[in-house]
């Protein structure tokens, strides 16, 4: 016999976000699956959320002032012109 | 020629006693009977590589001599454009993808003079909507050389493939997260995933900006050096690409100082805990090895966490619009919905927590030239099953967590066999920008056995 999961109010939360935006293209089947995803994904994120940072703490920066004249900051164009999307 | 070094390729060409074109037409040959065998080939380049075969060939006979990759045959995984073929990405919606440009490192490899012989197969999207079998590619699962009922490892499998039944002497896959080592560790190759930034990524399909990576597979560790001098180096066109020169340099004769996590073959199957018991033998030759202890992170949520939201962003049109249904794997149809709910807070804190690793392994590194670990905690996985994964929390990789989180170099090389005859591995994670001195210790490590020297019976 499974083990019934805790309730978990903001894991429920979540997949509602998912189920909102797609579950007209979702069978049951796959949306069972996607809540799991989602509490996976939420135990991940309380694993993150319990480690504290400060203020100084800040992501490695990969933003640069962009101007037109500067072409060492443009965006990759990583698709040419030629895409056949 | 079939398994030769790209280095002793290079001498038999530069001496003219093997001349380019022979070479494109043995290879071509090979990719055109095998390839279907392995499914490992997307599009066989026959015209184009003739062309470059033979302007290398007039090249070298008059005396311009380009340097080691001149005249050598090699295959691009399908996520890299190429102006006048294909690049399906792997995957259905894409498969009549066409671009007018090549990808700087297709155009870096023209430069050395080397032939694009072969796009080669992958899983659809690079692995990135969470696949969870071999079959998740629109060719089909890539046959592992070794074993015909064993898969190559993904997402970069038809580099893998191709290389390790010699097909090419070598292949340029990518890595985001296993990759490349993957392949190159259930295939038994030299598997460079090089520093983050040190090969432009303009041209290459984007799974997460600032986590994919390019590099060779090949015969050899020092095989994997000779590519990387070619395609390193600063590209206007991608502003991650680092400015920082690279020439590959080999270290002969240094010592190494190892460092090993204590608990780094939990979870690794019992022949891939022995033989790497056993290099570790072999690299006490060359150098000393100490336990390292890990500050407490959660490496894995870090990395993952990046991954999934990048991943779903860079593909945003595809799976809002509902064209992730055309994709192979039954999963990758809908998984990546799941994804959307990971909070942008979450998210940030991730990348704000993957500074904090990266101080954190420098600080480590500090005192190492290395760290070793198993390559692939398991042999190849079988073909028709689901396999365990780190990115779905299904595996444990911390040590693909940081390298990748970090944006770290590593190799892969092989180092024995495991119960099912299938090859095993072991590779060296160094200091951001300290390829050389992983490669020389994997070369050294080379130098000592000759697992690199053994090879599938595939024709």
């Amino acid at each position: 016999m499974s083990e019934t999961p805790k309730p978990d109010p903001e894991a429920d939360a979540l997949f509602e976000i998912v189920r909102l935006r797609y579950g007209d293209r979702l069978t049951t089947a796959q949306l069972d699956e996607l809540r799991k995803i989602v509490a996976s994904q939420l135990e991940a994120a309380r694993a993150l959320r319990a480690v504290a940072l400060t203020n100084a703490d800040e992501p490695i920066q990969p933003f640069a002032p962009y101007r037109e004249e500067s072409p060492l900051t443009l965006p990759s164009p990583q698709r040419g012109e030629g895409d056949a999307r | 020629m079939i398994f030769t070094p790209v280095r002793e390729l290079a001498a038999l060409v530069r001496s003219r006693k093997v001349s380019p074109v022979e070479l494109a037409e043995y290879f071509l040959e090979r990719l055109e009977r095998l390839g279907p065998k392995y499914n490992c080939v997307v599009t066989v380049m026959r015209k184009h590589a003739l062309t470059q075969a033979r302007r290398a060939e007039g090249e070298i006979a008059a005396g311009r001599y380009r340097g080691p990759l001149h005249g050598i045959p090699y295959g691009a995984k399908d996520l890299l454009a190429t102006a006048g073929a294909p690049t399906t990405w792997g995957a259905a919606p894409y498969k009549a993808q066409h671009f007018d440009f090549d990808a700087t490192v297709i155009r870096r490899l023209e430069e050395a003079g080397a032939v694009l012989v072969a796009k080669l197969a992958m899983i659809e999207l690079a692995g990135g909507m969470g696949y969870r079998q071999p079959t998740a590619s629109f060719t089909g699962p890539c046959v592992n050389p070794w074993d015909a009922n064993a898969w190559t490892g993904g997402s970069s499998s038809g580099s893998g493939a191709a290389v390790c039944s010699g097909l090419v002497p070598f292949a340029i896959g990518s890595e985001t997260w296993g990759s490349i080592l993957s392949p190159a560790g259930y295939c038994g190759l030299a598997g460079l995933r090089p520093t983050y930034g040190r090969v432009s990524r303009h041209g290459a399909m984007a799974l997460c900006w600032s986590l994919d990576k390019l590099g060779p597979l090949a015969q050899t560790a020092d095989d994997c050096g000779l590519v990387l001098d070619a395609i390193a180096g600063a590209d206007p066109r991608d502003p991650t690409a680092s400015e920082r020169s690279y020439r590959y340099e080999t270290m002969d004769d240094k010592r190494f100082r190892f460092g090993l996590i204590p608990s780094v073959t939990e979870g690794c199957e019992e022949a891939v805990a022995e033989n790497f018991t056993r290099s570790l033998g072999v690299l006490k030759k060359i150098g000393t090895i100490e336990e390292v202890t890990l500050p407490d992170l959660p490496y894995e949520q870090i990395t993952r966490t990046i991954l999934q939201v990048e991943a779903v962003s860079a593909f945003e049109d595809l799976i809002g619009s509902g064209g992730i249904a055309g994709l192979t794997a039954p999963e990758d149809r809908y998984t990546p919905y799941a994804r959307e709910a990971i909070l942008a807070q979450d998210y940030l804190k991730a990348v704000r927590l993957r500074a904090v690793m990266a101080r954190e392994i420098d600080r480590v590194l500090r005192h190492f030239d290395a760290l070793v670990a198993p390559g692939r905690i398991n042999e190849a996985p079988v073909l028709g099953q689901e396999f365990r994964s780190a990115l779905r929390a299904t595996a444990k990789d911390v040590m693909g967590a940081i390298g990748n989180g970090a944006g770290l170099p590593a190799v892969c090389v092989p180092n024995g066999f495991g119960v099912r005859g299938l090859p095993t591995s072991v590779q060296f994670m160094g200091h951001a920008w300290e390829e050389n001195t992983v490669l020389a210790a994997a070369r050294a490590y080379q130098s000592l056995t000759d697992w690199h020297t053994r090879h599938p019976e595939v024709d």
